[in-house]
């Protein structure tokens, strides 16, 4: 069986000509939870942002088995759901409703299995009948799992998570870290929540200048005190 | 800026609430019209209109007061449009009222007109002040994507409503970020700062609709935005519409009994 996510080689340079990846290529089978790390500006949300096609460096990408092409990209997108750091730039809708049954509706679902679709995402992150809530409303932690929510409505193969436990006040946290555990996708958590990191990752990779610096899993990495310096990380 | 103040009584339950809100819009224009056709000086037409709106007021259980407050502000503006009338209007035989303080004419015809549009505008504001306080911002939007609004437009308020209280929040915190560093200066070095604060807040938006659109693209966005339609016309509205098209049937046709 192939890999959820196959990256060769790759490498993106921002506009203004800083590269912001550099030759990163590595794999995460199905099921598997992986773990990014690594200082501010290292490039961990421009390698996510390449999971669902939105940056497209060159080098070889596979995700879900769909080699990355603009043929395969509604394939993919629908296979990635990338919950932001900044819930505000993901919920972008004025209601729960409408935000969680945005993707359903560009992807062509009928309406009565939006529905349904909404409803069980909503009890599933926790905020069942939060339906016709507005999101200028929301608390921050609740937009956060709102914005699960909204990353899960497509049943998505990989889920993408960027700093998702930045902001959150210690009990917020916990019970995050308790339902990003209780997810059964693959995923691809980003973060600098090292505690976070080791409790739910079973593989960590850890970025610096836009290139792999090590790989392994989070007893490897966390016990390495050289590395996680030499990678401004403690 | 009180988040609020839109929503303050949109979650009350009455008959208007339950409305559809395309028939809250369509009879909120029906009405505004009706108004704005009344012949100036029909005193027992604008006082029957007067009493529609009221008592639809009461019904929706909206404050009496709270509306009346909210309508002033249309005051300034009709004011500012129409102040000249009564100076610029043609006689007609209905001469004038001469001041003489000022030594000024004003013609009894201009004067007649300023008060009508000043009571008709009034009447307005209320019936928009009545359908922005009976129905949330979301569902005026699905009705208005519903009577075809161009959906671009609807689009443009959308993601206004969603962002202008995110972009209060960070002018908010700007405005204190400046105060605390800064609690003597004049007004020409404050009018500096603000203008880097407005720069700031516009590179801040921008970078922020990147992302927005990023976010949109990841799920599934490709230059079409389908919207679903969760709305029914119920009984209600068909009752609520049957009884005011009368009233304002009858209100247009009395003149001709």
């Amino acid at each position: 069986m192939n890999d959820a996510i196959e990256i060769e080689k790759l490498t993106y340079s921002y506009p203004d000509g800083r590269v912001a990846l550099d030759n990163v290529s590595f794999n995460v089978s199905r099921g598997e939870t992986v773990g990014i790390i690594g200082s501010n500006g290292a490039g961990k949300t421009t390698l996510l942002l390449h999971l669902p096609g939105i940056l497209q460096g060159s080098g070889n990408l596979k995700i879900a088995g769909y080699e990355m092409n603009s043929k395969n990209l509604k394939n993919i997108r629908k296979a990635v759901g990338l919950v932001f750091q900044e819930p505000d730039d993901q919920l972008f809708m004025p209601t729960v409703f409408d935000d969680i049954a945005f993707a359903p509706l560009q992807f062509g679902r009928e309406p009565e299995e939006i529905h349904k679709i909404v409803h069980e995402v909503l009890r599933k992150v926790g905020l069942s009948g939060f339906e016709e809530r507005l999101a200028h409303h929301l608390s921050f932690g609740e937009k956060k799992r709102v914005a699960i929510a909204v990353a899960l409505a497509m049943n998505p193969e990989i889920l993408v998570f960027d700093e998702p436990t930045s902001n959150l006040d210690p009990h917020a946290r916990k019970e995050l870290i308790v339902l990003i555990k209780g997810l059964n996708n693959t995923k691809v958590i980003a973060g600098h929540d090292m505690e976070m990191i080791k409790e739910t990752c079973t593989k960590v990779i850890v970025v610096n200048k836009g290139k792999v610096a090590a790989e392994g899993t989070p007893a490897e990495i966390f016990s390495n005190k050289v590395l996680l310096e030499t990678n401004m990380l403690i | 800026m009180d988040h609020h103040l839109l929503e303050k009584y949109n979650t009350l339950e009455s008959t208007i609430h339950k409305l559809d809100p395309r028939t809250k819009i369509l009879f909120s224009l029906l009405y505004v019209l009706t108004v704005v056709f009344t012949v100036p000086g029909d005193i027992v037409k604008l006082g029957a209109l007067l009493l529609v709106i009221v008592s639809v007021i009461i019904m929706a259980k909206i404050p009496l007061i709270y509306v009346f407050k909210r309508s002033l502000v249309i005051f300034p503006f009709v004011f500012i449009i129409a102040m000249f009338l009564p100076f610029f209007s043609v006689a007609d035989g209905s001469g004038f009222i001469e001041l003489k303080v000022l030594g000024l004419n004003l013609s009894r015809k201009g004067l007649y007109i300023f008060w009508n549009s000043l009571f008709k505008a009034w009447f307005a504001i209320m019936a928009m002040i009545l359908l922005s306080s009976t129905t949330s911002f979301p569902l005026m939007l699905k009705g208005l994507a519903l009577l075809k609004v161009p959906f671009i437009l609807i689009m443009i308020l959308s993601f206004m409503y969603r962002y202008i209280f995110v972009l209060i929040d960070k002018a908010q915190k700007l405005n204190r970020a400046v105060k605390l560093r800064h609690f003597s200066l004049n007004n020409f070095k404050q009018i500096k700062i603000i203008a880097n604060m407005i720069g700031l807040l516009f590179i801040m938006t921008y970078e922020k609709g990147e992302r927005i659109y990023q976010s949109m693209v990841s799920r599934g966005f490709e230059g079409n935005i389908k919207l679903m339609d969760r709305l029914k016309i119920k009984a209600v509205d068909i009752v609520f519409s049957v009884v005011v098209l009368t009233v304002l049937l009858f209100i247009n046709l009395w003149s001709f009994l």
